[in-house]
Order: C-alpha cells, then structure tokens, then sequence
C-alpha cells in the first residue's frame, strides 16, 4: 500500500506548491521598502521647478504617491479613478513624474485632470529608482510619520481602492490616531 | 552631479570617444579638410568610432580597469521588467539606468557588495540571480538535498526489498515442485 500513497502523497505535495506559484503574479515584486521610512529626495514640482518637493513633505498626512508618465499605458488607464478619488479629497495624492517631459506632463493634467496635490519631477529617473519602481504606474501608501506602508503595481482600479487602498488609508489614521 | 544623463542612444559615449569626436569637428571648421588625405582617414576612424558607439550603446563600455568586475556582476543581476533577463542582457530603459548606476557606483569607488546592498535594498533579493540562505529561501536551498537523499533511501529501500525476495530459502513445497520439474526435464 505505501508504495502507491509514497509517490501519490509526493505528487500532491508538487501539486500544492505548483498551484499557489503558478497562481502568483511574477510581475509583482515584493518591495523592500515597505515599513521603512520614504526614501529622502528633493525634486522640482512639475509647474514651478523653482520650488522643491522633498519627502518631508509626505510626513504629517497619510498620503498616496503614485509614480506616473505620459508615455505610459498604464497610467492613462488609472487616471480617471485618481481623479474621481481625488475629487472625494478623501486622501491627499502625490505624483511622481517619471522620466517624462515637462510640456507633455502639463498638457496631459490640463487635458485629462489633474488629481494630485503636488507633483514632482524625476526627469532622469533616479529618485525612482531609490524608491524601487521598476516601471508606471506603481503607486505608495505612506503614512503620516512618512514611513513607506504599501505599494501597489500596475494600474489602479476601484477595485483596488475599495478592497485594499481605502481601507488601508482609514486603519493608518486611526492607528495614528491611537498613537497620539 | 550628473547633469548630461540623457538616455538616448548615444548616452553611453565614452570620453575618448567624444574627444575624437571633438578632434573630427575640429578638422572640419579649421581650413579645408578635403586637402589632407590623412585628416580624411582620422575623419573616418573617428565616425567609425561614433557610430560603432552608437550601436553597442546599449551596454555602454567602460573603463579597462573595472569593465571585466563590471560585466560580472551585470550578469548576475536580474532585470526587474523582462524577469528572465539580466542586467547585462536587457534592453530595457530601467535596464540601462539600474547599468549606468552600476557603472557611476563603480567610478566612486563601491565594491560588489555596497552595489549589491544598494540595489537590494531597492528591489529585494529578486534583483539577485543567486539568492541569499536566509530563513525564507532555507527550502528553496535545502529542498535539492533533500529531494536527492529521499530518492536515495527509497532506492535503497527497493533494492534491500527486491533482496530479500530473491534470497528467501524454498518452502518445501516449492522444493519438491522444483526436483519433479528437474526430474521431468531429465526425463526427455
């Protein structure tokens, strides 16, 4: 009898890891960043690159950054739902332009909305890379002591803000709140 | 800091070349070029330079002195956008940002390891080809080991089985059934 449950009990086994690894996305790498304090930066704002934005202006809010560029399909896809998230000013978001012209940047805010409080631009990219964004959109949860909590890749839903982000930002405000 | 990290395709000329480069230019704005055939073959080297640079760009050379430790260690790390390719192979943007930060680290002076700690501490281990032993990949490490040990006692197992069968002495009925066979076959 062992010799036929042996082999079957492996087989099962493989089964079990096969299925939770092949029903994972691989193109959704775990950030290192998370629970650690946003990376330090100072950038200039997209429409005054005389005034800088840096990541002590993340601290005292909860907040979502999102990374974001004309040149991506993504970010097209998820700009109505920032908009719409924006207009409830439920949460305050941050746009980091990545790697994009500034006039095409400018354009596409004034054409399709412009649901950030502030953005910033990374023209060559390289506070995105301390941040470990490895394509647009990606977008951070970050608390208000400016401490990275989440990240979301790829294109938001409403889905993804009623399911996840939502709930998220609500538990950080009251853990704040317990926090004094 | 850096202020000329563009990223088109020429982004990678190295000094040596743009001072041919500036040295082609020169002959064409001082007297006429055309009279020395020799100021036209330094011409051609230098275009032929240009262009050669332009078309290996995309993993930009390096100075002689770190290139062999720095295609190294580009190999060795993973591309986060195409998975399957390193940083040496990929033709991605970030790709050619995360070399060029590899490049610049080197230039100052960073080991292999303050490269490597910088990039993890960005990407995560996924960044590494070859993972470090650390609790979450203990299975991943172990479980080769495992699997070949397994397969060695159960094969072991087998055989000592098979042994055993083979070895047992005849029951005498078995015996008798034997010498009637024997008897039969000497029989004819």
């Amino acid at each position: 009898m062992i010799r036929y449950l042996f082999p079957a009990a492996l087989f099962m086994v493989l089964v079990g890891f096969l299925a939770v690894g092949l029903n994972r996305d691989p193109s959704r790498v775990p950030s290192p960043l998370i629970d650690k304090p946003a990376p330090k930066f100072a950038l200039p704002l997209l429409r005054n690159a005389e005034q800088t934005f840096s990541n002590r202006d993340l601290e005292g809010e909860v907040s979502l950054v999102n990374v974001w560029a004309t040149w991506c399909g993504g970010c097209f896809q998820e700009h109505p739902v920032l908009v719409e998230l924006a207009a409830t000013r439920y949460v305050p978001i941050y746009g980091l332009n990545y790697k994009d012209e500034r006039v095409k940047a400018k354009a596409w805010l004034r054409r399709y909305g412009d649901p950030y409080q502030a953005v910033a631009f990374d023209e060559d990219g390289r506070v995105a890379i301390d941040w470990g964004v490895y394509g647009a959109p990606e977008t951070f949860v970050v608390d208000a002591r400016g401490i990275v909590r989440y990240k979301h890749i790829g294109p938001l839903t409403a889905k993804d803000l009623q399911s996840t982000i939502l709930p998220l930002v609500e538990r950080l405000r009251v853990e704040r709140l317990r926090a004094g | 800091m850096r202020n000329d990290r563009s990223f088109s395709s020429l982004a990678g000329v190295p000094p040596m070349v743009s001072a041919v480069r500036n040295a082609a230019s020169a002959t064409f704005t001082h007297g006429c070029w055309l009279a020395s055939p020799k100021k036209i073959v330094r011409w051609l080297v230098g275009a032929a330079l240009i262009a050669s640079s332009a078309l290996s760009a995309q993993v930009a050379p390096v100075d002689r002195a770190y290139a062999p430790r720095y295609h190294a260690l580009i190999e060795e790390l993973r591309c986060l956008v195409c998975q399957n390719e390193s940083l040496a192979e990929s033709d991605a943007d970030l790709a050619q940002d995360l070399r060029a930060e590899v490049r610049q680290m080197m230039e100052r002076g960073a080991t292999d390891a303050q490269i490597i700690n910088f990039l993890v501490a960005r990407y995560g281990d996924f960044v590494l080809y070859r993972p470090p032993f650390k609790p979450i990949t203990y299975l991943l490490w172990i479980a080769p080991f495992v699997a070949v040990i397994l397969g060695l006692v159960a094969l072991i197992y087998i055989i000592c089985q098979r042994d055993r069968e083979t070895d047992a002495p005849l029951s005498s009925q078995e015996q008798s059934r034997l010498s009637e066979l024997l008897d039969d076959h000497r029989r004819n």
